[in-house]
């Protein structure tokens, strides 16, 4: 567990100063799958609130959930935009859920509809035999 | 319209949300916000210091008022612009945070304690302010004023640990 | 030992995940840290007031450099106590942060200056009186300090 958080963390340049991650569960990745009720491109935080129906592949992600990312200059370098979403879209993003079980989670990543990864921050997913990239 | 309707309506205007949304604003009136307590809380703090006699205890109390204070208004001047700023761009969330109404709440309070120390102790000042011993009140007001800031910076630090 | 294996042991300690995992100690100990920057850098403001000569001038250099001195040290050992300990349980993130490296450099510049040439000058007969010398030291001093608060901050925006 703790090498899984030290491959997704490693190398990450990522700011948190606000606040403490503490309060989300940060080895858990949960796959949110629905849509886009609100895209609020704003500082301290971006937020993308997703709705996932009844019927979902996971029965734990049904409802309304408040996705937090990082400040627009740090999405801005992954590549998102004010316009990378707006309300109605249909999206897919992976994400670090609360631990006291409030809908809100932490942005990991968002699946773009041509299968594009657009990451929270610079950190990616550690896979089978290679270590977390360095940056 | 409720106080929150008026909140989220203050905050989605062009100017709210061009702040909110700016890659440099948001951070530079943030930064502001807290580096400029040096300039405000902070020479306050100093002054508080020498009314409890631990910094420059040979120097007349007034002295340092009339020499240290002029300097803390543009400090706090600072701080209100940054904080209604932040609070324009943010209003919703603020209004409804508990940090934040405990932190309004103890400015008042810092306010009535400030009032206080210039109706009752400023008037007799020059009887104490060069003697070793400080009236108990000017004691009380000095801590409470070091305290309550203190917990206000922290509810500061905290509203930010919301969601 | 890489730097890697010490930000690891950090990541494998128990003791250190209490801390990590605990809603409120982050923010908590933030404060610390904001308490320790307003203390030392509302004393650098009232000394380089003072040793700018545009402010302060009633109150002798000598007496605010023996008496607030105490105060800036104060400040900056408590912001470096608690910045040691928002770091602790998460280093990997923070030692890649461009941000944070370069506040780290910052504050060994701000204090090696602070303790090698700032402390000499005020405590010197020479800073009474405004100079070419003390309003360059002054704003040396003042640049340093306030370049380590807003690198500070640029952790959390620019990364």
């Amino acid at each position: 567990m703790k090498y899984l958080l030290l491959g997704l963390l490693g190398m990450a340049p990522f700011g948190f100063g606000h606040h403490s991650f503490a309060m989300f569960e940060l080895t858990k990745d949960v796959t949110y799958e629905g849509t886009v009720m609100e895209y609020r491109w704003e500082n301290p935080h971006t937020h993308i609130i997703v709705n996932v129906e009844p019927g979902a592949a996971d029965p734990a992600t049904v409802g309304t959930w408040d996705v937090e990312g990082g400040s627009t200059n740090i999405m801005g370098r992954q590549g998102w935009t004010r316009a990378t979403f707006k309300a109605g879209d249909h999206v897919k993003v992976v994400a670090h859920p609360m631990k006291d079980g409030t809908k809100g989670a932490s942005l990991f990543y968002a699946v773009m509809p041509d299968g594009k990864r657009l990451f929270h921050d610079i950190a990616r997913p550690k896979t089978e035999g290679a270590s977390a990239s360095a940056q | 319209m409720s106080v929150l309707s008026w909140c989220h309506w203050l905050q989605n205007t062009s100017w709210a949300t061009g702040i909110r949304q700016s890659d440099l604003w948001f951070p530079f009136i943030e930064g502001s916000h807290i580096l400029a307590l040096s300039l405000s809380v902070g020479l306050i703090v100093m002054f508080d210091l020498r009314l409890l006699r631990l910094v420059l205890p040979t120097e007349p109390a007034s002295k340092i008022m009339r020499q240290v204070m002029p300097w803390a208004l543009p400090g706090f001047g600072i701080m209100f612009v940054t904080g209604g700023l932040l609070f324009f761009s943010q209003a919703e969330k603020a209004y409804s945070s508990g940090f934040f109404r405990v932190k309004m709440l103890l400015l008042v309070l810092l306010g009535v304690n400030a009032l206080v120390y210039q109706l009752k102790f400023y008037p007799s000042m020059a009887q104490w302010e060069s003697s070793e011993t400080v009236p108990r009140g000017v004691q009380v007001i000095a801590v409470v004023s070091l305290a309550f800031w203190m917990v206000v910076i922290a509810c500061g630090r905290l509203m930010a640990y919301e969601l | 030992m890489s730097l890697q294996h010490l930000w690891q042991m950090s990541y494998d300690s128990h003791t250190i995940d209490i801390l990590r995992n605990s809603k409120y100690a982050i923010p908590v100990i933030q404060s610390f840290h904001l308490f320790g920057i307003t203390l030392l850098l509302g004393s650098m403001v009232i000394l380089n007031l003072r040793l700018l000569g545009i402010g302060l001038r009633q109150l002798p250099m000598a007496a605010l450099s023996r008496q607030i001195w105490p105060w800036a040290i104060g400040g900056l050992l408590l912001a470096i106590a608690s910045g040691f300990l928002v770091f602790v349980p998460d280093p990997a993130r923070y030692a890649a942060n461009y941000a944070f490296r370069t506040k780290m450099v910052a504050l060994c510049v701000a204090v090696t200056f602070q303790f090698l040439i700032y402390r000499k000058v005020i405590r010197s007969g020479t800073a009474e009186s405004r100079s070419t010398r003390n309003i360059v030291v002054a704003c040396c001093s003042l640049v340093l300090w306030f370049l380590v608060g807003w690198a500070g901050r640029a952790i959390a925006f620019l990364g």
